[in-house]
């Protein structure tokens, strides 16, 4: 909202004349002054609740009069006080917050909190940073009259990061609001009354929060409590370093407490734009797996035995250079293989690259999320997200948002709140699109379900019907009706799409759907003739899985682009992903570095990767962990995380933001990027560089779009990169005419529901079983245990009980899972986490097709399942 | 010499009454018929308006004023009958809903017709279930009827109507938890503004009345607002039902026109003090100030007890001999607030816990005389500082006791009287006792 658009008021507080936004709260109002009002339920990001009654003001409010014939305005005090915290200024009001009733008030007030309140503040984690000590040290009673017993309740675990110490809660009910009014999933209620009240944790009901942190730093006292960060330090001891979450790709900003060389404890660091304060538990609890007793902690090399030996980092990477130049001499340099993860920092990427073009001269490499078959065809999607793609706060102002093959409340959580913040203000319309019915749709104005393997065809109706709209079936009009009603459409993409075994196609049908959106209809149905500067305003944004994906991007592809296309030439561009484990197992590479991602374990098609790593004659992975693909490695180095370093991470509204490097360390890990600099100082090179930061601002010389950017400069904020800005003349494009294309009259599944056979859907899940998630103990505890889920129906069908365990077996091999029994799953589709706890999705997946299965009974199996998979 | 003058009360002793036939022989719902063919749904409002109707529910907000907040566009609009009936010492509500429930629907129904409601929702105490099945067979027998339904009597007004079974609490009675506790939440007050009128259960405008005010609309529309007018006082016009209990001859609910004189009201109507001298009465419900016997000669009406240092409350009429120990009753009613306190706002839960606390121990003897600064701080702490006026009416019984029955908490503390208790008392709470939640 703007500023400025906002009405000002005059209001008196304590005699002394203000000019403030109308609509505030008194308390709000007052703040922004430099007067004081204590609170403790009144919080800015939830609804005024008026519960603690600590606020309470004098209020006078304006009144005309006659008077001696004269109409006068006069300010009569109102009979009782009024809560601060829910009482809005208006023209005219008179304030007094420091009179003998106020004070009164409060020190009745706290006394009526304190009576119940435990001594214990020396032992408990909010000492230091606790409302209620501050407030009551300005305005307690020394002596407590209370001759009565205090209210005494054991705590309570509210689920797997959260204790509840309840002699601590002073019920302002932030948390439970928080839970119904934001996070939506009511993971905390208030149970009896009086003083019996308090508060009732529903995780054993089955109520799961993926925002149950966030009550640790906003309930005002020590009642909630972070189970990893107990006891473990003192708010004055703490260190804070700015940083990003790479939980996602939302670009959510935290703030890292360390302290002793590790970090304690994460916490938000509100960006208005991005996050609005609120971290997801992935955001905030996953930094627990740096500490697991599995991170590798010195430079592993594997001995004839086949045994791994810790060895100094000199003889490491001395080991690493003499047989890269060894598989250089002997393969030739174009055969060396190149992988990086998506959450690492732009530096890292760039640092990567270099060693791989320049001082190796090799095309092999890939950064970031597998997308099938983008290297094939990457130009149009990397064009559409460097120019149509756009901020979250755009984003959640435009008219309409589709969010197609996404679930945004798992993919994107704190975005998703964000989204439905500004939907509740008055903000887009959602249509949600997907296969199953998702958490993330819950507020969405049209649900629309496809059948998981008709999406191409869905996107063709779409696309026709954006261009006829008078054709479109009628269960998509709802839809076409909203998109073409809207002057701005953000269109997000996810999982559901970007990981399909036909993702390019989906995405190429998605960016005709956008074209069409943009060329405006005329009044006989057809494209309306070009209207300078009216062109519907449609975005696109793809939700990638991993926190710097867009860097991977840049780096692995846009700027690779040019060079791949002159090398490849004969065998069409760079090659991809698929074609690089190809080329390994054919023998054409023998020399693989690995930073930061496990494909063994989770490529689609694990029998590839796996025999190609063991077919590699050297593997150098870098990573935190003994990861699948590092069973293979003849070297493993350990490598601290990005958010344990320094860099720049792009977030998926291509937000260029700084991680800032904490006081931390880890025995012998090194930062990925002085490992990499290390590896090319032993190859000879000379470096001309030698901090992130002066790496940063020479590749950002190179790059149009960030060569005003100065390292040291860029804000806690970060900066919001427009593409668009660099173009020629500035103006939209003439979007043209209508695309059409061939489609089906009706979408059919034709689910082979006959031969018994069922199409699986992998789906990303907040709560899922990637390495750091597995090794981080609470976060482990809180993913719990594989399962999948199908329909009532086909439970009943199949006759399979719902906590079974099953056989998934596909043609290319077999697991095992629990079976849950769900409605939100269509008919005929197993929906299952794409990233199992403990166990190996990638075995039964089949690389370039939809996955179809067998659900075979197991007898005498215990629940929990395991892989049946070779290992 | 005071008498009863029965309007809602009329016919309440009629074999069968609570049926629709004999309720309809004794003239039930000519005055719905009445208002469908003659009146206009704003000549009704304004009618009511006119006869200066306050609602009987406690707060004795003028009825026909509020049904006029209700915006004027179409759409669903909810009346809510609040049922709820639970403050201590009151019961006339109940007595309607077993014996004249036709006549509280009746009004119900004209209420709904003056704001053009489309859903009326009776919501009764929970532990009413003789009278929510009773009021349930009213219902049905109403929309058999075609009292209720769509095209009421071949109007084009249609109204439907629900029955809905408390969440036994007090806080339920009070209008804004009472909604949110229809919609299936806890029940705990919610921030006016919005006003219910405005935008009330589940968003939309909604008057929210009490039974006794609805009961007594169809005799307004029948003999006319002059008629009410001319009953009662200038302030407070018409009549009221009174709960009468305690130390009486005659206990029962009387219907009296208001502004009877109170000690005249005990001598005539409720046969006289039993078992001794009058020593006090709460002439409103245990929510308002209790009345030493030297205050007692003043007019029942709304500002004849406000003047006498009391209020009419909900009319829950308790009378106390002289013989009567005032520390036990402030404890039975500090008991039930500290009970039935919502939980919402610190100074209602923590104080009137703390204040049942105090005067516990005081009764067994270990009092102090600070206790009896700490039981007025705390009081004082609550009295229009909570949330919702619950918290002064756990306030105002404890300053009015201890203003006018001092000398008997001093009894308590300087060991003149020592209470020795044969049980625990029923709902005693004492949180060190609880352990892990049974939920
Ligand atoms: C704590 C509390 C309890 C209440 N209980 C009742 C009740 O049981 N019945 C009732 O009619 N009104 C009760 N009220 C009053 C209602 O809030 C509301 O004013 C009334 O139902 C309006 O109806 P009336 O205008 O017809 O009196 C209570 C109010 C409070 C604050
Ligand atoms: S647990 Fe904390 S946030 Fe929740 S009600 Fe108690 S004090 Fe408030
Ligand atoms: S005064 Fe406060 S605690 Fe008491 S009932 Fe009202 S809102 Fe609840
Ligand atoms: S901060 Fe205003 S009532 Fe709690």
């Amino acid at each position: 909202m703007c500023e400025n658009e906002k009405k000002l008021v005059k209001v008196k507080i304590d005699g002394r004349d203000f000019t403030v936004p109308e609509g505030l709260y008194i308390s709000q109002a007052a703040e922004s002054v430099g007067v004081d009002i204590p609170v403790f339920c009144g919080f800015d990001k939830l609804k005024p609740w008026a519960g603690c009654r600590i606020c309470l003001v004098e209020v006078g409010l304006p009144r005309t009069i006659e008077k001696d014939g004269e109409r006068v305005t006069v300010v009569s005090k109102l009979p009782k006080l009024q809560a601060a915290c829910a009482t809005q200024v208006c023209e005219g009001m008179e304030i007094w917050t420091d009179t003998e009733l106020v004070d009164a008030n409060r020190k009745r007030v706290l006394e009526f909190l304190l009576i119940n309140h435990p001594l214990e503040c020396p032992e408990c984690d909010k000492g230091g940073e606790c409302l209620l000590q501050d407030i009551a040290y300005k305005y307690g009673l020394a002596e407590s009259r209370m001759k009565e017993p205090k209210r005494v309740l054991p705590d309570a675990d509210v689920n797997e990061f959260i204790r509840l110490n309840y002699k601590r809660c002073i019920h302002c009910k932030r948390c439970v609001r928080f839970h119904s009014e934001v996070a939506g999933d009511h993971l905390l209620e208030f149970a009896r009354r009086g003083s019996e009240t308090l508060v009732l944790p529903k995780a054993d009901d089955g109520v799961k929060s993926k925002f149950s942190g966030n009550e640790v730093e906003f309930c005002p006292v020590g009642a909630l409590s972070d189970k990893l960060y107990r006891f473990k330090a003192r708010e004055w001891d703490l260190g804070y370093t700015p940083s990003v979450s790479l939980a996602d790709a939302t670009g959510t900003n935290i703030m890292l407490h360390h302290r002793q060389g590790r970090i304690k404890r994460v916490w938000s660091r509100e960006n208005p734009e991005v996050d609005w304060g609120w971290l997801s538990d992935k955001d905030r609890f996953v930094y627990e797996a740096l500490y697991s007793p599995n991170r590798i902690k010195k430079p592993l090399i594997r001995q004839k035995d086949g045994k791994f030996k810790e060895v100094a980092w000199g003889e490491a990477i001395r080991y690493v250079v003499d047989n890269l130049k060894f598989y250089i001499g002997r393969d030739g340099k174009e055969s060396i293989t190149g992988i990086a993860g998506g959450n690492l920092t732009n530096e890292v990427f760039a640092v990567f690259r270099r060693l791989l073009t320049n001082h190796i001269g090799t095309g092999r490499y890939h950064f970031g999320q597998f997308i099938p078959g983008i290297s094939l065809n990457p130009g149009d999607f990397l064009t559409a997200i460097m120019f149509d793609s756009t901020s979250w706060e755009k984003v959640t102002h435009s008219d309409v948002i589709l969010a197609w093959g996404v679930d945004l409340l798992e993919e994107a959580p704190v975005l998703a709140l964000k989204i439905e913040r500004d939907m509740e203000n008055g903000g887009p319309m959602l249509i949600t699109a997907n296969s199953h019915r998702t958490s993330g749709e819950r507020f969405a104005n049209i649900k629309y379900h496809y059948p998981y393997r008709k999406q191409a065809d869905a996107l063709r109706i779409m696309i026709n019907g954006a261009a006829k709209p008078a054709d479109a079936p009628e269960e998509i009009k709802p839809m076409i009706e909203y998109l073409r009603g809207a002057d701005t459409v953000a269109v997000l993409i996810g999982n559901e799409m970007l990981s399909a075994p036909n993702a390019t196609e989906l995405i190429d049908l998605m960016l005709k759907l956008c074209h069409n959106l943009r060329v405006k209809l005329g009044e006989d149905g057809d494209a309306a003739e070009r209207d300078q500067g009216l062109t519907p305003d449609i975005t696109f944004n793809p939700i990638f899985r991993d926190g710097n994906a867009v860097g991977a991007l840049l780096f692995g592809h846009l700027m690779a682009v040019g060079v791949a296309h002159e090398k490849d030439e004969a065998e069409g561009a760079k090659p991809g992903l698929v074609r690089l484990f190809q080329d390994i197992l054919a023998g054409k590479s023998n020399f693989c570095y690995v930073i930061g991602s496990d494909y063994a374990r989770n490529f689609p098609d694990a029998k590839l990767t796996r025999n190609a790593f063991e077919k590699c004659e050297f593997v150098v992975v870098q990573d935190q962990f003994i990861t699948e693909t590092a069973k293979y490695a003849n070297v493993i180095l350990p490598a601290l995380t990005a958010q344990e370093d320094e860099g720049t991470v792009f977030s998926g509204e291509k937000r260029l933001q700084r991680l800032h490097k904490p006081d931390v360390s880890f025995p012998q890990a090194d930062s990925d990027f002085n490992i990499l600099r290390k590896v090319l100082v032993e190859m000879g090179a000379s470096l001309r560089t030698a901090s992130v930061g002066e790496y940063f601002n020479h590749f950002a010389q190179g790059l149009q779009v960030i060569s005003h950017i100065d390292y040291g400069a860029i804000p806690e904020d970060g900066i919001l990169l427009e593409f668009g800005e660099v173009m020629e003349d500035g103006q939209s494009p003439d979007p043209g005419s209508f695309i059409t294309v061939d489609a089906p009259s009706k979408l059919e599944e034709a689910a082979g529901k006959d031969d018994g056979l069922m199409v699986l859907i992998p789906k990303l899940y907040m709560f899922n079983g990637e390495n750091h998630s597995m090794n981080a103990e609470h976060f482990a505890q809180a993913v719990g245990k594989a399962f999948c889920e199908i329909s009532p129906t086909d439970a009943e069908r199949l006759g399979i009980k719902p906590g079974s365990v099953v056989e998934l077996a596909s043609r290319a091999g077999g697991i095992e899972v629990e079976v849950r029994v769900s409605a939100d799953v269509p008919p005929g589709h197993v929906l299952i986490s794409d990233s199992l706890p403990g166990i190996r999705l990638a075995d039964i997946l089949t690389l370039g097709e939809h996955t179809v299965v067998n659900l075979l009974p197991v007898t005498g199996s215990k629940a929990g399942g395991s892989s049946s998979g070779a290992d | 010499m005071a008498e009863e003058t029965k309007i809602v009360m009329l016919d309440m002793d009629v074999e069968g009454i609570s049926s629709l036939s004999v309720y309809e022989k004794h003239g039930g719902y000519a005055a719905l018929k009445k208002v469908l063919g003659e009146m206009t749904p704003d000549e009704v409002t304004a009618e009511v308006k006119k006869s200066g109707l306050r609602g009987k529910g406690g707060a004795g907000f003028p009825a026909g004023v509020k049904w006029g907040f209700i915006p004027k566009d179409k759409g669903e609009k909810y009346l809510c009958v609040n049922a709820d009936e639970s403050e201590p010492g009151t019961f006339k509500d109940q007595a309607i809903l077993e014996k004249m429930p036709h006549r509280m629907l009746e009004g119900a129904i004209i209420a709904g017709y003056a704001f053009g409601a489309t859903h009326i929702f009776i919501y009764i105490r929970g532990e009413f279930w003789k009278e929510i099945n009773i009021v349930q067979r009213v219902v049905d027998e109403a929309y058999e009827a075609g009292y209720l339904g769509k095209g009421i009597l071949g109007s084009d007004y249609s109204v439907e109507c629900t029955v809905h079974p408390g969440a036994g609490a007090y806080i339920c009675g009070e209008e804004t938890s009472l909604l949110e506790s229809l919609e299936g939440r806890r029940a705990e007050p919610k921030m006016k503004p919005p006003f219910p009128a405005i935008e009330g259960l589940y968003d939309k405008p909604t008057i929210i009345n009490n039974v006794e005010t609805l009961a007594t609309v169809p005799a307004i529309i029948e003999r006319g607002a002059d008629w009410h007018l001319s009953l009662g006082t200038e302030k407070s016009p018409g009549i009221k039902m009174f709960s009468v209990s305690g130390h009486v001859n005659k206990p029962g609910v009387y219907e009296i026109e208001l502004g009877v004189n109170q000690l005249d009201f005990i001598e005539t109507i409720c046969g006289g003090v039993k078992g001794g001298r009058l020593k006090a009465t709460i002439p409103g419900g245990s929510s308002v100030p209790v009345m030493p016997a030297a205050n007692c000669d003043c007019p029942l009406s709304f500002e004849g007890l406000q003047d006498a240092g009391s209020m009419l409350g909900s009319a829950g009429f308790m009378v106390f001999n002289e013989h009567t120990d005032m520390v036990k009753v402030i404890e039975v009613i500090s008991r039930f607030y500290a009970h039935e306190s919502c939980g919402k706002c610190t100074v209602c839960r923590e104080g009137t816990h703390w204040i049942n606390m105090i005067i516990n121990r005081i009764l067994r003897g270990e009092g102090a005389m600070d206790d009896l600064v700490t039981l007025q701080d705390a009081a004082d702490g609550m009295e229009m500082k909570s949330f919702c006026p619950l918290g002064d009416a756990a306030a105002w019984p404890v300053q009015s006791f201890l203003k006018h029955f001092r000398h008997e908490f001093i009894d308590y503390i300087e060991g003149r009287k020592k209470l020795v208790p044969k049980y625990e008392p029923v709902g005693a709470i004492g949180h060190h006792k609880l352990v892990k939640p049974a939920y």
